[in-house]
């Protein structure tokens, strides 16, 4: 297969996978989608939770996939379909009580600043749309549970109008919702959360200084902070994470390459 | 254990299971712990001096 070195711009139309490219490219310049260098701030346990979360929704996925091969009722019957079971109902509670971490620190950090309102509400319905999956999970048990909670969700429900169509006394639909619709939202919203996340960078401290500047970025264009130039005995803003690094911005480490 | 009602505080309008209670200190404490506790450098990093190596790896 011959590469041809002709640059293809917007301009080269004609072309899908060119579009495309591009479009990917503009949306996630090459080095951001997996970058193996971050500002210094980003040295915070506050994003181990975010990184955990993602972890428990994998194992969440994995334990939801082999629940799936022995069916709803598999692990009123067997042990290790018991196992699997708990270790999904586990797996999410992990991956909630992360996320609420994770949300809590994003909250106070202000996270939407800088044209990161997408990353800000992809977010926060990704957490809407996980209580959904989750609640109709707990309707998915087969047990006088999940009986006991479907019936007192219908009265809910329906007083919002919507219990005809999401009828939560049918638990075929609601296993449905459950391993399939609900997930692929939570799966989308969570791919456009990190892609947003690797296109913007993550949120600079209140406190950084934009290279010759000496105000506050709130609300400016993305831009990363990092630690660069704090040798020169410039101003020294204490950083909103764990370190007495400078949080300095700098041009270079920008969410996207323009 | 699983079959026993959990216990539940109440407190006005409020009422809440003490496992659900539990829970939502632990995350309070979780929240707290990761504001405050400082993270690890890594050995290869000079922070504060300037240089590609203030860079998180």
């Amino acid at each position: 297969m011959t590469s041809h070195a002709s640059p293809a711009g917007p301009s080269d139309g004609g072309s899908w996978t060119v579009s495309l490219r591009d479009r990917l490219t503009r949306t996630v310049p090459k080095g951001q989608l997996l970058p193996d260098r971050q500002p210094a701030y980003v040295k915070s346990w506050i994003y181990v939770f975010g990184v955990a979360c993602l972890a428990a929704l994998i194992y969440v996925v994995v334990s939801g996939l082999v629940l799936s091969i022995g069916g709803a009722a598999w692990w009123h019957e067997s042990s290790v379909g018991h196992f699997v079971n708990s270790t999904h109902l586990w797996s999410v509670e992990l991956f909630f009580m992360f996320m609420v971490v994770h949300l809590w620190g994003k909250f106070f950090m202000a996270a939407w600043r800088g044209r990161r309102a997408l990353t800000w509400i992809t977010g926060a319905v990704c957490f809407i749309g996980s209580i959904g999956a989750a609640f109709t999970g707990y309707l998915s048990q087969t047990n006088f549970d999940s009986q006991w909670i479907s019936t007192q969700a219908k009265d809910g429900l329906n007083s919002v109008g919507i219990g005809g169509t999401f009828n939560v006394l049918n638990t075929g639909q609601m296993l449905l919702w459950h391993v399939m619709l609900l997930p692929l939202l939570v799966g989308v919203l969570v791919v456009l959360h990190v892609i947003l996340v690797r296109r913007h960078g993550v949120v600079p401290p209140f406190d950084a200084i934009p290279p010759g500047g000496t105000g506050d970025v709130a609300g400016s264009a993305p831009v990363a902070a990092t630690a660069v130039g704090t040798g020169n005995g410039s101003a020294a803003p204490t950083n909103v994470g764990q370190h007495d690094d400078v949080p300095v911005l700098e041009p270079s480490m920008l969410g996207r390459s323009s | 254990m699983t079959d026993s009602p959990a216990t539940f505080l109440q407190w006005g309008v409020l009422q809440i299971s003490l496992p659900n209670l539990i829970v939502l200190i632990v995350m309070v404490i979780l929240f707290a712990l990761a504001v405050t506790v400082p993270f690890p450098h890594s050995a290869d990093a000079a922070p504060g001096h300037g240089g590609s190596d203030d860079l998180a790896r």
